[in-house]
């Protein structure tokens, strides 16, 4: 079932691919063990020369009671994500902590997380089953780096309102110290964010100027932030005016209707162009 | 207090996981059973392992069943939802698809096939 005998077997196979593990439901427990027993012994199946069950080591079995199949073969994976890793973790400091859980192979590091591809399955899996590392008093978070088995064209809409569900009534205190709604925070873009972090500095309603503490904000108080960027972005994103002119000097004076190139230009045109481009505000227009 | 409502069995036979290191003998003193089988299956070597309890009447599993299912640390299952069966083997690269079509005509009463996905 592991991937080095799939790649030894089969070579690199393209696209998705299983782990030649399949789950048959059936309508009764009679049509479960009549299949069961068709498996075993396939003579119906070498007259139907189906590929995927002729010819090959079969194992069959009953599934185990309350075992969920899926989600175990979904923890079989080398990949190791660790999240909520601090700025000054190295990949020096990420190696050392995770040598001792066996071999690494390759260990990538982005923003505030890392993938760490591990020798084997079984070290992944005791280095998953640790949940968390405490370094530096700071929770390195670990999780198994399965492949999402849900549908990505219908994206989880009210992800965001799970995550945001205050865990106590503590924690919608401004300076609360538990970063409920971090993940909100980290969801909008870039420029968002910078956007959010300015508004949330130049309203009365934010005195707060650390990170931090924009990250342990309560759901009111995000709302109203939300509210605030909106209203920033309107004035931010708004359609551009009206072509100003190419070259203009004073306060009343403009050539709005007038943009030849320089080519073009006569030695009038020319020189009232470069006395609008040298001219400063408050100068008299360009006046022969 | 209210009293638990009995279980029903509809078979002779009930399934019992989570039993340790217990042999089928062991089993079988305990849940006073005609017969225990014990099967154990790994997966990338974990070992797993779950017990049937044969009776020789659908009453006596019964009242087994609902003798143990409240006292025993172990948990009992009723068989009759047994419907699902796992195979290995299977080539890497295969259609859920193709596998129903072709076992439907084979193995009757099929309702649905899942393979899961390599998670790498």
């Amino acid at each position: 079932m592991c991937r080095e005998t799939l790649s030894k077997c089969y070579g690199r196979v393209p696209g998705p691919t299983s782990l030649g593990v399949a789950i048959f439901v059936y309508a009764s427990q009679e049509a479960a063990a009549e299949a069961i027993r068709q498996l075993i012994n396939p003579v119906r199946l070498y007259s139907l020369s189906y590929k995927a069950l002729v010819g090959r080591d079969l194992k069959i079995l009953e599934a185990a009671p309350l075992f969920d199949l899926r989600r175990a073969l979904q923890q079989e994976t080398r990949l190791v994500l660790i999240s909520r890793l601090p700025y000054q973790a190295s990949i020096k400091q990420l190696e050392q902590e995770l040598n001792c859980f066996g071999q690494l192979t390759q260990l990538r590091r982005y923003a505030n997380r890392a993938v760490a591809t591990m020798r084997s399955a079984a070290e992944a899996r005791s280095l998953v089953a640790c949940r968390q590392l405490l370094v530096d008093g700071r929770e390195w978070k670990l999780s198994a780096g399965c492949r999402v088995d849900e549908d990505p064209s219908q994206p989880d809409l009210y992800s965001h309102v799970k995550r945001q569900t205050p865990r106590t009534s503590s924690s919608s205190s401004f300076n609360s110290n538990q970063p409920v709604y971090e993940l909100s925070v980290l969801q909008l873009s870039i420029a968002d964010r910078q956007r959010l972090y300015e508004v949330l500095q130049s309203g009365q309603a934010f005195p707060c100027k650390k990170d931090a503490l924009v990250k342990g904000l309560s759901l009111d108080l995000l709302n109203k932030a939300r509210k605030l960027l909106q209203d920033s972005r309107k004035s931010v994103e708004e359609p551009p005016p009206s072509k100003k002119p190419r070259f203009s000097g004073g306060q009343d004076y403009s050539y709005s209707a007038y943009q030849p190139g320089l080519q073009t230009m006569s030695d009038e045109e020319k020189l009232q162009y470069f006395y609008a481009l040298n001219s400063k505000p408050g100068m008299p227009p360009y006046y022969r | 207090m209210a009293e638990r409502t009995p279980h029903q069995l509809l078979a002779s036979s009930f399934l019992i996981t989570d039993i340790g290191d217990q042999t089928a003998l062991q089993l079988q003193t305990l849940l006073s059973a005609q017969q225990v089988t014990v099967t154990a299956w790994d997966l990338n070597g974990a070992q797993h392992r779950y017990a049937e309890a044969f009776y020789n009447t659908i009453a006596e599993a019964e009242r087994n069943y609902n003798l143990h299912c409240v006292q025993s640390p172990m948990r009992l299952f009723i068989k009759r939802a047994m419907t699902t069966i796992w195979v290995s083997g299977l080539p890497a690269v295969l259609s859920a698809r193709d596998l129903f079509t072709s076992l439907q005509e084979a193995t009757p009463g099929l309702h649905c096939v899942t393979v899961p996905k390599n998670p790498e």
